[in-house]
């Protein structure tokens, strides 16, 4: 990996540019959400050289952006965003989005408190366990007749709740009612379409999981009330994706794509950004196909939602009415979305590509619940399994900077290898029983790679956010059980 | 009585080594021939996946991959092996490559269906990428180095 040696300049506390003059077929700047410190690391993990060959693609507008949370991926780093202007030939690239296609999270609030659960919560964390399969190449026991795929792709969350996993309220709640409209399933492979038929409800493996959480601390008391949300009170938090369909459409059209950068005389810094302008055969196809495989997620969550509440009803012997278990939002984390931004003055279509950054749109903006529309959309950020995650909340300022676009997480920092090595002869399950968090994991590694220093330190990561008026604390959320894949 | 065999001992030569990358994980592979590199980077790929030993190559399946040039045929040529994985659990470890060119690739796949209880599965594979993907002849054999996205 190579340390980075092209210039950085530092615009305030919080916000670093790389210039255009780092290198000759950089369209826009590089802007980079971060402090000294985690600058540093950010270069010695070579993501700004990501961050300024996004920096390249074909009608990318304003800046190629990192998100604190930055670190290494394929293409476009994690935790990057380009937005992409559609009427100037701007393009759509799979290394945009990444293999797991709206890979996301749910947050679900309760009518519970920490006091009603505690005795109960080696119960509710077995019983998750065992009712949502999770784990490498996972499958459920919903198998989706070709029928039922075809709506899965088409209507994502709204086939779910259709077929009753879930109510038509979740829907409301869900980013893009869970189900973006230019799905298009010929576009879909039989393979992806294989991978896919029984994968449905399930989590899958990696840094994905299921977790029951308690409100550790409220920042924005009169936001969050709005959201539901209030101290010792008991979420649940979801976190996953399109599974082997989304890894599987992926790949097909980084196939494709690469034919089509050649046929369209596209310069690619490196082979991962492959893309197609929005506009062209190839472009419609991968935003067809890449659409069918987010509402394949959205359903994927929503009837894991599902399957959560009735593990919650069983095992604690109350009613759903009584839990209160509802969605506060569902957010996608590697999507590419088309919408409309002011640049330079006018509203203009955009390819807005967020890959491993979470869409953050403001108050009265017309795409977030009526619920939230005075307040701003809720933005959830999963940390590790052994600090917190959080809810923030959209601003203005994020919309005009930053496309209205927040970080997704805590952001790796150690490769899945070096973590092993590092907890060789340490239960990391222990460790984390000590601080009074109970995990349940199906893979052998997995707990070793996942483990909390494996990954940044979320609060620094959400405070540079905050502090640069990107988005605001709302309130801040701390593990209790978690089940791993 | 401890007996000192090492003399009668001959080497067997290194087919593989891991090594990290950021989140993820690359092999690279070696052969004295680059067919032979391409048969030990998918068995790589499959000891990433499940304990290779445990693996009974009693069931073959037929491979066959074109690529635009030899770096996407090496990536779909993976890419086929983790899609017969994904999809009919199987899991291989002997690999007998028929034909090679720089766009086309036979080879017979050995190995079985994943059995609970007998494999245990690692780690999943979500794409072979093209990030610092190398096939080079090293002047004393090939080497093949490919990242995973894990």
């Amino acid at each position: 990996m190579n340390t980075w040696q092209g210039p950085i300049e530092q615009i305030d506390d919080y916000r670093f540019r790389i210039p255009t003059s780092y290198m000759d077929q950089m369209r826009v700047s590089g802007l980079i959400y971060a402090n000294l410190e985690m600058m540093e690391y950010i270069k010695n993990d070579s993501t700004p050289i990501q961050v300024a060959n996004v920096a390249c693609l074909p009608g990318i507008v304003k800046y190629s952006i990192a998100m604190p949370d930055i670190h290494w991926g394929y293409g476009f780093s994690i935790g990057g965003v380009g937005a992409t202007e559609i009427a100037k030939g701007g393009v759509i690239s799979p290394g945009g989005v990444g293999s797991d296609i709206n890979c996301g999270v749910r947050l679900l609030r309760t009518n519970l408190t920490l006091f009603d659960i505690k005795d109960r919560l080696p119960a509710l964390v077995d019983g998750l366990f065992r009712n949502v399969p999770s784990g490498v190449g996972s499958c459920g026991s919903i198998k989706l007749s070709p029928k039922d795929t075809a709506g899965v792709l088409h209507t994502g969350t709204q086939w779910a709740v259709n077929h009753g996993y879930g109510i038509p309220e979740d829907i409301l709640y869900t980013e893009e009612h869970g189900q973006l409209p230019f799905a298009d399933p010929e576009q879909i492979s039989q393979r992806a379409l294989d991978r896919g038929h029984n994968q449905l409800g399930t989590l899958g493996s990696g840094n994905h999981f299921l977790e029951i959480q308690v409100v550790d601390e409220v920042f924005d008391p009169e936001i969050a009330s709005v959201f539901g949300l209030k101290e010792q009170q008991i979420t649940v938090m979801i976190h996953t994706g399109s599974r082997g369909l989304g890894y599987q459409v992926c790949e097909d059209y980084l196939r494709s794509m690469g034919d089509a950068s050649r046929k369209y005389g596209i310069y690619l810094p490196d082979r991962q950004l492959a893309c197609a302008p929005v506009d062209s055969p190839e472009g419609k196809g991968y935003l067809g196909a890449m659409a069918c495989a987010s509402n394949y997620a959205w359903a994927n969550r929503q009837c894991i939602m599902h399957l959560t509440r009735g593990v919650f009803e069983r095992i604690l012997k109350l009613s759903d009415r009584e839990i209160g278990m509802q969605l506060v939002y569902d957010v996608a984390h590697n999507i590419a979305k088309i919408e409309k931004h002011i640049i330079d003055g006018k509203e203009t279509n955009l390819c807005v590509h967020r890959k491993g950054a979470t869409r953050a749109f403001p108050a009265k903006h017309p795409d977030i619940p009526e619920k939230y529309k005075a307040v701003g959309q809720p933005v959830i950020v999963p940390g590790d399994m052994g600090r917190a995650s959080y809810v923030l909340v959209g601003t203005q300022l994020g919309m005009n900077e930053a496309f209205g676009t927040a970080c997704h997480g805590a952001g790796r920092i150690m490769s899945r290898t070096r973590a092993t090595k590092e907890a060789k002869g340490r239960s990391i399950a222990r460790e984390l029983a000590d601080q009074g968090i109970i995990v349940r994991s199906s893979g052998r590694e997995t707990l070793a790679e996942e483990m909390p220093e494996a990954y940044k330190d979320v609060n620094v990561v959400v405070n540079i956010l905050h502090q640069a008026g990107i988005a605001k604390k709302v309130a801040k959320i701390r593990p209790l059980g978690v089940v791993k894949g | 009585m401890v007996m000192d065999n090492t003399q009668d001992i001959t080497p067997i030569p290194k087919r593989f080594d891991f090594f990290e990358h950021t989140a993820d994980i690359g092999i690279i592979a070696y052969g004295n021939t680059m067919e032979e590199a391409f048969a030990n980077i998918a068995c790589g790929m499959f000891a990433l996946l499940t304990e290779p030993d445990n693996i009974t190559p009693k069931k073959s399946m037929d491979i066959e991959v074109t690529g635009y040039n030899q770096d996407e045929l090496l990536v779909n040529y993976l890419s086929e092996l983790l899609y017969h994985c994904s999809t009919k659990e199987m899991l291989f470890n002997k690999i007998t490559i028929l034909e090679l060119t720089p766009t086309l690739i036979k080879a017979k796949a050995y190995g079985e269906k994943y059995t609970s209880g007998k494999h245990q599965l690692l780690q999943e594979i979500k794409t072979v990428t093209y990030h610092q993907l190398k096939i080079e002849d090293t002047g004393c054999g090939w080497e093949i180095r490919v990242i995973f996205d894990v």
